[in-house]
């Protein structure tokens, strides 16, 4: 869950890298102010519903406002702590017969200076 | 003055850091169950299997003669090369991902530099922390005498290895985190 929230945070730093260089341009309705750099929201500014004439502007719309998400985490910070490797490279492998031998539970090791060298 | 990451060593002493490769590791079956007292001496099938593994016990616990540990803590090296396909399903490209390794963005696993000794030569590998074993030290030392030129992971690199472990070890969710700050 957290690498999922993580990836998904990567993403979408990515997504909206590219829409630094952008500058805004009243009269391009198409266009997009430029995020904030201090993680702060800019979508609540916007009034999409304004511009949008045609289902194809709508569809423009909606993917730029899924790239207005602010920005949570420098990708450089997250830490993909779920990270698993779930198949295993192929290793020779078999089973080995063994006889098993009960022996009496183990007693703790005599306290010596554990520090000695 | 430079810090070579290995060096090669032969005979039984062990220390952190030392890379027993294709060594046999041991698991019971996951139904086994024993009564030791109708069951002195009962006989049943293990699962091993061939790993090259590293030493994360401490070397001071390994001293031979003055041993403090019965077992041997062992964590799995993977191949770089086996291990970027694992996570092809990701959208990131291997070299992101070999990326997030060397920048210690994986806490599961750390990397290791790949290996230009001569005769000794292996490309950069994966400890991988999820993946640990214990064997008895008198199996691993008898192991590893009977592997000459054996890779062993130098200071300060074995301990940066050993803190990962630890820092992937002690790790700690929250259930709920501090907010990123706006300004």
């Amino acid at each position: 869950m957290l690498e999922h929230h993580s990836q998904t945070t990567a993403s979408i730093n990515r997504e909206l890298s590219f829409l630094f260089p952008l500058q805004f341009n009243k009269e391009d309705k198409q266009k997009i102010p430029i995020p904030s750099g201090q993680n702060t929201s800019v979508w609540h500014d916007l009034n999409f519903e304004e511009e949008i004439e045609t289902e194809t502007t709508q569809e423009l719309a909606d993917s730029q406002m899924q790239r207005l998400v602010p920005t949570v985490y420098d990708e450089e910070d997250v830490l993909y702590w779920d990270a698993a490797i779930t198949t295993a490279p192929h290793r020779p492998s078999g089973t080995i017969r063994v006889k098993l031998k009960y022996k009496e539970q183990r007693k703790p090791s005599p306290f010596d200076d554990y520090w000695e060298e | 003055m430079t810090y070579p990451w290995y060096c090669l060593v032969d005979g039984d002493i062990l220390e952190q850091g030392d890379i027993l490769e294709d060594c046999p590791v041991f698991s019971p079956p996951s139904d086994l169950t024993l009564n030791s007292s109708k069951d002195p001496e009962a006989e049943t099938l293990f699962e091993w299997e061939r790993q090259d593994v590293i030493i994360m016990s401490q070397s001071c616990d390994l001293v031979k003669d003055r041993e403090k540990v019965e077992d041997v803590l062992l964590c799995i090296i993977w191949n770089i090369s086996e291990f970027v396909p694992e996570f092809v399903r990701t959208d990131l490209s291997e070299r992101e991902i070999k990326e997030q390794l060397r920048k210690g963005q994986r806490p599961a696993f750390q990397m290791l530099n790949e290996c230009k000794l001569p005769n000794a030569e292996r490309e950069f590998r994966v400890v991988d922390f999820r993946r640990t074993y214990t064997l008895p030290i008198s199996f691993c030392r008898k192991f590893a005498e009977n592997s000459p030129n054996r890779i062993r992971l130098l200071p300060p690199y074995r301990e940066q290895l050993s803190q990962a472990f630890a820092r992937f070890f002690m790790r700690v969710g929250l259930p709920t985190d501090i907010q990123p700050f706006k300004k």
